[in-house]
């Protein structure tokens, strides 16, 4: 059986190729609001990259900066939201 | 034993992830690919938080009682980023359509709740815009506020 770190590796590696593709849609993408949600599909595969890695390290403390990173671009995408529905009034 | 159950919850994730990046690109429509994006946020993150917490209790139950924290932290983090993923989706689709972003390939359903007549009821008596879009969703958005 292969080793359980190998297995969490592998699926980090993929879900980072994942993050790379994703990158390659908040260039390229046509409008505003699909830039930002390339951007927040990006979060969420960061958070979950974190999770496979803390289980691949097996360091709890990944697991808590993946929820500090979760709660900061929450914050980011309620400024963008603010900013692409036209300013604050 | 736990190996097998591992593996199989990280595919399933894999899988759910990169069919909502694929969408992400391949979909006709913004609305649309916020349903992809929420595929990811939703799925490819319950199964790969699923798979840690078996992987820690597999390691708990062979004893290594310091694991037991890690489920716990697994959980938090399962439970804010469900919240926040989702809001946020909703908070970049919201704030698309009131900038003038529509629906093509699916149908609008918001149309007739930014029409001028009731936006002109909730700003009281300003007079009412004409039919143009942006016209619509501006005033809709001052109603929104008030």
């Amino acid at each position: 059986m292969i080793e359980l770190s190998t297995i969490f590796l592998i699926a980090a590696v993929l879900f980072a190729v994942l993050i790379l593709v994703t990158l390659i849609r908040l260039l390229t993408g046509k409008t505003t609001a699909d830039k930002m949600l390339a951007l927040d599909v990006i979060n969420v595969l960061v958070v979950i990259t974190m999770l496979i890695l803390a289980a691949a390290f097996m360091e709890p403390l990944f697991i808590d900066i993946a929820v500090v990173y979760a709660l900061l671009s929450f914050v980011a995408t309620i400024y963008l939201g603010k900013y692409l529905a036209g300013g604050f009034k | 034993m736990s190996e097998i159950a591992i593996i199989i919850l990280l595919a399933i994730a894999a899988v759910f992830s990169i069919l909502g990046v694929i969408g992400l690109f391949r979909l006709p429509d913004f609305y649309t690919r916020t349903h992809s994006a929420g595929l990811v946020g939703s799925f490819g993150l319950l199964f790969t938080a699923a798979a840690v917490i078996v992987f820690a209790a597999g390691e708990v139950a062979a004893g290594n009682s310091g694991y037991v924290s890690f489920i716990f932290h697994a959980v938090f983090a399962l439970i804010i980023v469900l919240i926040t993923a989702t809001t946020s989706t909703h908070i970049i689709a919201r704030s698309a359509h009131r900038s003038g972003n529509y629906p093509i390939a699916s149908v609008d359903a918001l149309k007739d709740s930014l029409n001028p007549a009731e936006t002109d009821v909730n700003q009281g008596g300003k007079k009412a815009g004409k039919q143009d879009g942006k016209k619509t969703v501006k005033a809709g958005k001052k109603g929104g506020k008030k």
